[in-house]
């Protein structure tokens, strides 16, 4: 006789460990769950709202500068690590997941212009109002020691502007003129000039490493190659741009923050017109940094807020507000989630 | 003397201040100068001592012009002068006035032409330098070569940055993007990499690690060796599961191909085997005639190699019909037609290898000798098939190929009646067109014939009758259930047979001609059926009948390979051809009406439908649907006493009713035949899509991806998230670094690899 059995699989209906959820057989027929695209819309809509309602941008506020902060930099081999530089030549290097200040050094005479960690992330470089160029350990020094710079250059005019090389013991300054110095020398290994005129920021290119590109105060943006005498290109723009800043992902785009409230982002292989213009900021941007997946940037602006853009939209994906900055500068640090670090008057905020 | 000289001294500097080239006068003016030097000297021995004060006053002189000579501007080189001939004399001193004169470049190309070991080539390259004259150009001024310099650098700049073109458009494009770009490989890091400043210490672990390092053996645990570390590198991830999946794939096919090699060798079919083993040697013939026009060493071979499996078969005696298969074979081929084929292959296969092979010197009687141990291996009943006296019994008369069968009939007809001729002849005709299948049907009639012919000759045309009786009855005891067809046919043929030798039996021209018709027409299932059922409708069509033969006489051999059906033979009666009137039954061109106004027409396919009127009405609505509505307010029962059917009175209703402002005036109230709506939001279209996303062609796509729900209600989890997967990845607490070179490498390496 045969007998027959109502017979299930049982990995059909249990779970494989406790941690996956509960399987519930559903009927997915469309007839039997209508009005999909108005259930969805109010899915989208109040998560959105909810997601606004809980969104905790401001992680904390580093305190401890005695003057206001004029500049950032990100250690490139620690998470953790932000260095600051203030008004007062003060510069302090701080451990992001305590909060707390590791350590702070008398760097310059006057402003701390730029900063820049070495690639190997054992020193860094700063350069001041003091016409100086100075390495840094980035240990502290040891009990009794003297904290004092691993090597000064003196330069003969104010530099405005400092970046180092992605692989290579080369960095490049800016003030009247681009330099490209070498690590082990005093003078630098190469000058750019194109016409007269003084220079407020330059940027290596992370991908293609022996690019640069600066922005002059005559409204022009330009671009070298390390290894040319001559500098490559120029394009002039109808005010003056601020700072730039290459896409760590795509090697020939750039990004310039303006006087005229918007950013540009090129390719630089054509400079008749940008590829993208990101308004939103309703004041003169003062300066941008990239996310290092290369999909967004951050912007400061002279308008008080942070903006952070996608690189292919023309609006800003959303935006930070504070009544206290006064010259704020921003920065994207090496995480996935974009980490802003905006220096106010006497505080570095952590978004 | 003094003076003099002083001057030359003077004419001297001033020549060599102004530098004037003096072709020719240089010579003499020198050869002057020493001699006047001379005289000075010996001048002065003269008047030594008288004259002491006044040399001392012209030296003091001397100085003080040489000093105010190089008071003015640079200081010139002093000039060398040439008193002497040297050995070693000084670039710097040669000027040009001392010269013959200005080396021209002719001077200098001169020698080479005189000189024999000078080329011929370099001679005539020098001289069509002489030739050109071109200046060369005055140097670019700085800011041009600036420009020209920075043009260069940039073009140079921008090539080598668009080599990333590719991985960037393919990374827009990607659904998801895992950062950071290079993951580290997981697992265990060895100490030595993570501790820097490690090291051996004891003497115990310095004797082990000595140890270790001379084996190569890896320190710790989770370490690779030398080896193992250099095999892991050779191949990457990728590369090895492709190098897997190829496996695979082979290891499948191969066990696919034995599967069907097994499932091959099990068939029990031996016709099969047959069938798989010619088409083999068959392509076999073909690969080797490739072969012997391409690798003719190979194919020796292989001759060598079909010769050695022929003396083989040949040693074997499989062949020589002495088997237990070849007997059987022997006794059946008699009754199947299958044996007999498989007997004639053998007598061939027998036939082919003990054929002597063809050598200059054993040709003649070896030949011969061959033949008649041939006729003595050959089965009788190869020979008997065709004995012709043995008539009675059908079914001996064995057919096997076409040839015996025509030489039986050369045969038989030598004996046969002259009568017979005729239809004889007619059959090889016919012959020649059978196929394979017919071929029983034909021995059938052949010996029927022959029998036919032989009783003629005996007895006459009264014993027919009874023949065909006979055979019929035989037939009808003796058939198998293969043969019931031919049966049929016969009996179907011999019916009318029988009809027609009951009006002609006599004329046997007549009756062979319409035999041979028959034949023709039994081709087909539909004549089969037609004579079976119907035998009577043959006489109906005696002279469309008539006809044929001597058509088919005519057509005999060019008919040879028509095997389907004829449409003539098979449809008797002619097609009726209907005529389709080409003309047009009405024609318009010509009609002077048919100018009618564009208008006219329209009204005319629009007949039913007004379509203006219907057009106004619309409009019409439009505008009464954008004419504000009186609002009625009015509340019954408010301020009076109320009940059921109450009417608020007039005045109230006045009152209460609110008449909005008129809308502004339609744009299209001028416009008689135009509906301008007004009814578009501006407010909405704030939130509306104005462009087409990226990655969609067309509105359809995109409308069609947006309507498609995305949430876990109407999908199953897998599609939700698969949908909804974030475009960025990234790793927690990983660095990401800038996109470096490698990246680049990877990319061509995966699309070589697409492109393989």
């Amino acid at each position: 006789m045969k007998v027959k059995v109502l017979s299930r699989n049982p990995d059909d209906y249990i779970r494989e460990t406790k941690h996956d959820i509960q399987r519930v057989p559903r009927n997915y027929d469309p007839s039997l769950h209508p009005f999909e695209v108005s259930r969805e819309y109010t899915r989208a809509l109040n998560a959105t709202k909810l997601e606004r309602v809980f969104a905790k941008p401001f992680l904390a506020s580093l305190d401890g500068h005695r003057d206001g902060v004029n500049c950032l930099a990100k250690h490139t081999r620690s998470l953790s690590t932000l260095l600051s530089g203030s008004c007062d030549g003060e510069v302090k290097v701080w451990d992001l997941t305590k909060h707390e200040c590791v350590r702070t050094l008398q760097a310059h005479g006057g402003f701390v212009r730029g900063m820049v960690v070495r690639y190997c992330g054992n020193s860094f470089f700063t350069i001041g109002d003091d016409k100086t160029i100075k390495q840094w350990k980035m240990e502290a020094p040891g009990y009794g020691e003297e904290e004092e710079p691993l090597n000064t250059i003196l330069g003969k005019t104010v530099f405005t502007g400092l970046d180092h090389h992605q692989k290579k013991g080369v960095f490049a300054t800016c003030g009247q003129q681009v330099d490209i110095w070498d690590e082990q020398r005093s003078t630098p290994i190469r000058s750019f000039t194109w016409g007269v005129d003084s220079f407020s920021s330059v940027r290596f290119n992370p991908v293609e490493t022996e690019l640069l590109g600066s922005c002059a105060s005559d409204r022009s943006i330009v671009l070298y190659d390390m290894r040319e005498s001559t500098p490559l290109k120029k394009v002039i723009m109808t005010m003056r741009t601020n700072t730039l800043c290459w896409n760590p992902m795509e090697a020939y785009c750039f990004t310039c923050a303006n006087e005229d409230y918007n950013l540009y982002t090129y390719d630089m292989r054509h400079l008749e017109k940008p590829i993208k213009v990101h308004m939103d900021h309703v004041s003169a941007v003062l300066d941008i940094d990239y996310s290092p997946t290369g999909q967004e940037f951050v912007s400061a602006s002279f308008d008080k807020t942070i903006r952070i853009f996608s690189k292919d939209d023309g609006h800003s994906r959303s935006v930070m507000n504070s009544l206290c900055f006064s010259f704020p500068t921003s920065h994207s640090a090496k995480r996935a989630r974009t980490d802003l670090k905006v220096p106010a008057s006497q505080g570095v905020y952590c978004f | 003397m003094a003076r003099v000289s002083r001057k030359n001294g003077n004419k001297k500097k001033l020549k060599g201040r102004c530098n004037v080239p003096l072709v020719g006068l240089g010579d003499q003016q020198l050869l002057y100068e020493e001699e006047e030097e001379d005289s000075i000297d010996g001048g002065e021995e003269d008047i030594n001592s008288s004259e002491e004060d006044e040399v001392e006053h012209e030296r003091k002189r001397q100085k003080l012009l040489e000093g105010i000579s190089t008071l003015g501007g640079k200081r010139k080189r002093a000039q060398g002068e040439r008193s002497e001939a040297a050995v070693h004399m000084s670039e710097f001193s040669v000027n040009t006035d001392g010269g013959p004169g200005k080396v021209k470049m002719s001077d200098l190309i001169g020698i080479f032409e005189k000189n024999p070991a000078v080329p011929a080539k370099s001679r005539r390259q020098l001289k069509n330098l002489r030739r050109v004259k071109k200046s060369i150009n005055s140097p670019l001024s700085k800011e041009e070569t600036e420009k020209i310099q920075r043009d260069m650098a940039f073009q140079k700049a921008a090539s080598e940055v668009s080599r990333w073109d590719s991985i960037i458009t393919q990374n827009q494009r990607a659904k998801q993007l895992l950062f950071p770009l290079s993951q580290e490989p997981a697992g265990p890091r060895p100490v030595e990499r993570l501790v820097t400043g490690w090291n051996v210490q004891t003497p115990l672990e310095q004797e082990i690690f000595a140890l270790l390092s001379a084996n190569k053996q890896p320190f710790t645990d989770p370490i690779l060796t030398p080896a193992e570390e250099a095999s892991v590198r050779a191949m990457s991830l990728e590369e090895a599961k492709i190098r897997r999946a190829e496996l695979q794939k082979a290891r499948a096919l191969q066990s696919y191909y034995e599967a069907k090699a097994r499932r091959d060798r099990k068939i029990k079919s031996k016709k099969y085997h047959k069938v798989q083993t010619k088409a083999k040697r068959k392509e076999f013939l073909k690969h080797f005639e490739q072969m012997v026009k391409t690798d003719p060493a190979a194919a020796l071979q292989e001759l060598h190699k079909m010769e050695l499996a022929r003396m083989q078969e040949r040693m074997s005696l499989k062949h020589q019909n002495s088997s237990k298969w070849a007997k059987s074979k022997a006794i059946m081929a008699k009754y199947d037609e299958e044996a007999r084929k498989a007997m004639q292959q053998q007598l061939e296969m027998n036939r082919q290898l003990t054929q002597k092979l063809v050598t200059p010197l054993i040709d003649g009687y070896e030949q011969d000798e061959g033949d008649a141990g041939e006729t003595d291996l050959l089965p009788d009943f190869v020979n008997d098939a065709v004995d012709g006296r043995d008539a009675s019994n059908p079914w001996m008369k064995g057919k096997l190929t076409e040839e015996p069968t025509q030489e039986q009939l050369n045969d038989t007809m030598t004996e046969a009646a002259q009568v017979v001729s005729t239809v004889a002849a007619e059959e090889e005709e016919l012959e020649a067109e059978e196929t394979e299948e017919e071929a029983l049907l034909r021995e059938f009639d052949s010996n029927r014939k022959l029998h036919l012919a032989q009783e003629s000759d005996i007895a006459g045309g009264v014993f027919l009758e009874e023949m065909t009786d006979d055979r019929a009855t035989a037939e009808d005891s003796e058939v198998s259930d293969c043969l019931s067809e031919f049966t049929i046919i016969s009996r179907g043929r011999e019916k009318s047979f029988k009809d027609t030798e009951v009006f002609n039996c006599a004329d046997f021209t007549d009756r062979s001609a319409q035999l041979e018709e028959r034949l023709v027409r039994i081709r087909t299932v539909e004549d089969l059926e037609l004579l079976h059922h119907d035998p009577s409708a043959e006489p109906r069509h005696p002279p469309t009948a008539k006809d044929p033969p001597s058509e088919e006489k005519h057509m005999g051999k060019s008919k040879k390979k028509k095997k389907g059906i004829e449409l003539k033979e098979v449809l008797t009666k002619g097609t009726n051809v209907i005529k389709v009137p080409l003309t047009p039954t009405a024609t318009d061109s010509d009609d002077p009406e048919s100018k009618l106004d564009q208008r006219e027409l329209i009204k005319e396919a629009f007949a039913g439908d007004d379509v203006i009127s219907s057009f106004l009405k619309d409009k019409r609505r439009h505008e009464d649907e954008g004419k504000p509505k009186v609002i009625d307010l009015t509340l019954p029962g408010w301020g009076e006493w109320g009940g059921m059917g109450l009417k608020p009175p007039k005045r109230k209703r006045k009152r209460f009713r609110v008449k909005s402002a008129p809308p502004p005036p339609r744009k299209d109230q001028h416009l008689p035949s135009v509906i301008i709506s007004e009814k578009r939001n501006t407010s909405l279209s704030l939130h509306q899509v104005h462009s087409l996303p990226f990655p969609f062609e067309d509105h359809g796509q995109f409308e069609s991806c947006i309507r498609s729900p995305l949430g876990r209600t109407w999908n199953t989890e897998r599609t939700v998230k698969n949908v909804t997967k974030p475009r960025v990845v990234t790793q927690l607490g990983a660095i990401i670094s800038p996109m470096a070179e490698e990246e680049l490498l990877k990319n061509k390496r995966a699309v070589a690899r697409e492109g393989s």
